[in-house]
């Protein structure tokens, strides 16, 4: 009982807090996710903020562009001029509405720089991707940039159309270009200690890198937490951001883990201080049932005595009064028959006392079981026939066996002082007994109202009354059932409550071969 | 021959004299042969590029202004045919005497992990050695790189040198070299407080190869390029044996500045010193040479610089000049034929230039006209040696390249042939033009043809690269 009791209490803490580690472990699992997406959000941010760096220099790149080439209109000197004033342009060029390039004009005594300038532009005036058809497409922009590949290196070209249709354009000069965004990307802060952790890299079109930030140095394949190309033009260049795993963790983890075990370690000291005062008031509880039982015990003891003397003094009563003198007889009997009932009640209750404070020592002798169950059963006859229940005993078993008749006789009364008390109203108890393999059995039955099928267990259990306080008349401390089924356990059987299909019908087993007694 | 009436002496004693020095103290960095030893200049060799060095212009006249000289080699020909001509612009940096010019200098310094230890112990020492150089109120800014760039000092005033000794001293070194990136870096602190008039100068000093950014010579002379014509000067500073002396010249050249080979991190110091120097010294920016040819004349070849035609115009940016410091631009022409006794305009030539004294940009200009005759021995007598001197500079140093491209490819006996053939030319040429300076490139060469093997070769192959560098940029090896 006590044992348990103490299981329930620690399932009652136990599977709480489990349920709650899970809970906890799932949540701190999305937690753990939302944290990731929050840092990929962040590292994106960054590479977002790098990317705009560069792409505010192409756009201040433009503005200046776009008003030199305006000054310039289609005056060939000041266009060629241009990259002098302007030492992040390479070269510029000017083609008339006709199409035909004036600066620079292809001839055979051309600068160098000339040459290779409209070497590597070719590709611009030929083909879908030229820079006519890109005009043509881009129907609303007079001007903008111009992006191709020469020499496996990205270039850039700010192309201008005047009205009349000219196109005036300055390439950028390739490696300045990449100076000049290094030179607007962020460098590493030697006194950041947050820079030990982070690694930015800025790829070119080849995958090379131009430059790089922050202190982490990443290992060979390491793949970057985010990456994302420049925007246009420069698409074909990449930023991609390398976290070292250690800061990616303590960024990341941050208080869950702690938090989770702080939440759950108090939840679990809740939940242990609740099993425990739970623990606690039925230990209470317990005691008390204790307390009760030994008050019980006590009145029972004095009880017993006065009993004894009123039977005893009834049955001598018995014999002087005249048989004649029917009404004397008949209130003689009740006194006995009653006094026998209380004397049985006072039996139980100090079995049931002795049972729960030591050891009920079974003493088996060679009996005839049928013998033992008349004999209970004669007492009963006289008051069950004033109730009008008609009592119909089967023998089955007239042998003799070896058991402790005086624990089989308890049993027995308890069952049908059971029947009395609840199924007087069927008007009919039955008794069988059997002797099989060794075992002796005694099904008692009777016709009353039965015992709802979910509660076939409680019956057993002490200070358990079905239906308390409904059933009137009904009398007993409510542990017959209990300490018959006990009793039953004890003397190598059990007691059960079988399947019957009008009222209560239960089955008493007994291990009736048993060594006698030393 | 008309030349700019400001010239007085077209070979005064001012210019053999810097001459000697120069050549002179370039000779002591061969640290070799014991008959250079005592031309070592007591500072240590490095002098022979301090531009600064009072001493070499002793004499002079404090306050002499820009100089402008346009010659011919022969401004007397054969008349009634036509033929080639030499040229030789040049441009001579104003006197100042102890004045300087307002600087402001990004150290853009490798401390990629092969600086470890007393490279960039030195290299620390060095770079604030050099800031005592500067007056309090030029501006320094540091920018260190490995992997990445960080930048150790932004543009701070002189005046604060505890905070920009604090700020060299955090240098520590490891990891990759990302030379690129760290140059562009010193531009952006350069460019923070940009100023046409005062000298805007990245130094940089590397021990190895750039193994992150764009890394070809090729690349790193078109960002030197770019950050000149935007008045920003490269200087570069190889360090040990190990560093991409073709790289580190290329951006020198491109940038225009000056490339120092320092062999051991203890030249470091002179090194710095002297480029700050140098640096201080600087007395016109933006200095464009522009030579128009009359109609018949035709341009041919501008020697050893970058040149664009405009118009008919040859255009040279020479970008900065040095104080009482000559450049000049050497162009081959082709002449119609001149009639006897007949004077004919060959080119005008102008100089422009932002005087860093004046703060503003003034112009100089040149005549240069030919004569024709019929008498021989008129043309050999007004024959220019000064003309015929830097033709042989020329030819010699194309020479001495290309004896480096065959060592490269391999051929070094063919190399050591060319060298030896080189130095003989210059004897030849020495002795007939009455140069002595050409008698110190005879030298180099000579020492060149015995050092192309083993493990000389290394340490002469980055010598070889900065003289021939230094060739072209200011005219000796």
């Amino acid at each position: 009982m006590h044992r348990r009791l103490t299981f329930v209490l620690l399932a009652l803490v136990v599977v709480p807090l489990g349920t709650l580690t899970w809970l906890g472990v799932r949540l701190a699992q999305d937690e753990q996710q939302l944290r990731n997406e929050r840092m990929h959000d962040l590292l994106a941010a960054r590479l977002d903020d790098a990317d705009a760096l560069a792409m505010q220099l192409l756009s201040q790149r433009r503005t200046e562009l776009r008003s030199a080439l305006v000054d310039a209109g289609d005056d060939v000197a000041a266009i060629r001029q241009l990259p002098r004033e302007l030492p992040y342009v390479g070269h510029t060029f000017l083609r008339d509405p006709d199409g035909i390039l004036v600066h620079p004009a292809p001839s055979p005594f051309m600068n160098p720089d000339d040459r290779a300038f409209l070497e590597r532009t070719r590709a611009l005036w030929e083909g879908a991707d030229s820079l006519p058809a890109l005009a043509e497409t881009a129907a609303a922009a007079n001007d903008g940039w111009y992006a191709w590949f020469w020499d496996s290196g990205l270039r850039l070209m700010y192309w201008r159309r005047t009205t009349d249709g000219a196109f005036v354009g300055a390439e950028l000069d390739r490696v300045r270009l990449l100076a000049d965004i290094v030179a607007e990307l962020p460098v590493t802060d030697p006194t950041d200690p947050a820079s030990v952790h982070d690694r930015i890299v800025l790829l070119d079109a080849r995958g090379r890198p131009v430059t790089q930030w922050g202190r982490h140095e990443p290992a060979p394949g390491e793949p970057p937490r985010v990456e994302r190309p420049l925007g246009h033009p420069l698409e074909a260049w990449q930023l991609r951001y390398h976290v070292s795993p250690e800061g990616f963790e303590a960024a990341t983890s941050g208080s869950t883990a702690v938090g989770l075990t702080a939440g759950l370690l108090s939840l679990g000291v809740l939940v242990a201080l609740l099993g425990l005062y739970l623990h606690r008031e039925s230990s209470r509880e317990i005691r008390e049932a204790g307390q009760r039982v030994g008050f019980v015990n006590q009145v029972s003891h004095e009880l017993k005595t006065p009993l004894t003397n009123i039977r005893m003094y009834a049955e001598l009563l018995q014999r002087r009064v005249e048989p004649d003198d029917e009404r004397a007889q008949r209130h003689l009997e009740v006194i006995v028959s009653e006094s026998e009932r209380l004397s049985r009640l006072i039996g139980n209750v100090l079995t049931f006392a002795r049972q729960r404070r030591d050891a009920v020592v079974l003493r088996p002798a060679r009996a005839s079981l049928d013998r033992t169950v008349e004999e209970v059963l004669s007492a009963f006859r006289p008051s069950l026939q004033r109730q009008g229940v008609t009592l119909d005993f089967t023998p089955g078993a007239p042998g003799e066996a070896r058991f402790d008749a005086d624990v089989v006789a308890q049993v027995v009364a308890n069952l049908v002082s059971n029947g009395a008390k609840y199924a007087a109203d069927g008007g009919w108890i039955g008794v069988e007994t059997s002797f099989e393999g060794g075992r002796g059995r005694v099904v008692v039955s009777d016709r009353g109202p039965g015992i709802p099928a979910g509660r076939a267990e409680d019956v057993f259990q002490p200070f358990v009354r079905l239906a308390d306080g409904l059933t009137d008349g009904a009398t007993g401390a409510g542990i017959g059932l209990a300490l018959a089924r006990d009793l039953a356990r004890l003397h190598g059987g059990d007691l059960r409550l079988v399947a019957a299909q009008q009222g209560a019908r239960f089955a008493f087993e007994f291990a009736a071969d048993m060594e006698e007694d030393g | 021959m008309t030349t700019n009436p400001t010239q007085s002496r077209s070979a005064g004693p001012w210019r053999l004299l810097m001459l000697f020095v120069l050549v002179g103290t370039a000779i002591a960095l061969t640290k070799g042969g014991p008959e250079c030893a005592n031309a070592a200049n007591a500072d240590g060799d490095w002098e022979a590029y301090d531009l600064s060095a009072e001493a070499a212009f002793e004499d002079i006249d404090v306050g002499q202004g820009m100089q402008l000289r346009a010659e011919l080699a022969n401004p007397v020909v054969a008349a009634g045919e036509p033929g080639r001509a030499y040229l030789r612009v040049g441009l001579r940096g104003a006197e100042r005497g102890g004045e300087r010019s307002p600087v402001n200098v990004t150290f853009v310094i490798d401390k990629s992990g092969s600086m470890d230890g007393d490279k960039i112990e030195d290299a620390r020492e060095a770079a604030m050695m050099g800031v005592d150089q500067l007056g309090d109120s030029d501006i320094v800014s540091v920018v260190a790189y490995d992997s990445t760039v960080s930048v150790p000092l932004p543009p701070t005033r002189v005046r604060n040198r505890d905070e920009i000794r604090r700020a060299i001293r955090s240098i520590h070194a490891s990891g990759n070299t990302a030379l690129f990136a760290g140059v562009s870096q010193g531009a952006s602190q350069l460019r923070r407080f940009i100023d046409a008039n005062q000298v805007n100068r990245i130094i940089l000093l590397s021990d190895g190869l750039a193994n992150v950014g764009p890394s070809s010579p090729g690349e790193l002379s078109s960002l030197g390029r770019s950050l000149a014509r935007e008045g920003i000067t490269v200087s570069t500073v190889g360090l040990g044996l190990d560093y991409n002396e073709d790289l580190m010249v290329q951006l020198a050249q491109g940038g225009n500045g000056f490339h120092y080979f320092a062999q051991e991190s203890s030249d470091l110091a002179a090194v710095f010193r002297n480029e700050l120097g140098n640096a201080r010294s600087v007395v016109a920016q933006e200095v464009t040479i522009r030579i128009r040819c009359a109609d018949g004349v035709q341009p041919v070849k501008v020697h050893g610089r970058d040149a664009t035609f405009e118009d008919g115009a040859v255009v040279v940016d020479l970008h900065q000049l040095y104080a009482g410091f000559e450049n000049y631009v050497l162009v081959e022409l082709e002449l119609p034929a001149v009639g006897d006794s007949l004077e004919r305009t060959v080119a005008d030539v102008t100089a422009t230039y932002r005087d860093l004294d004046s703060e503003r940009v003034d112009t100089l200009f040149a005549g240069v006209s030919v004569r024709g005759t019929r008498e021989t021995r008129e043309i050999s007598r007004e024959t220019n040696g000064d003309v015929l001197v830097a033709l042989a500079e020329y030819v010699s140093t194309e020479r001495y390249r290309q004896a480096l491209d065959l060592r490269d490819a391999g051929r070094a006996s063919e190399a050591r042939e060319l060298l030896q053939d080189n130095a003989a030319y210059l004897r030849d040429q020495a002795s007939a033009l009455g140069a002595d300076q050409l008698h110190r490139l005879e030298d180099f060469n000579l020492e060149a043809s015995e050092q192309l093997d083993g493990e000389e070769w290394l340490e002469q192959r980055k010598r070889m690269r900065q003289r021939d560098y230094m060739a072209t940029q200011n005219n000796v090896y």
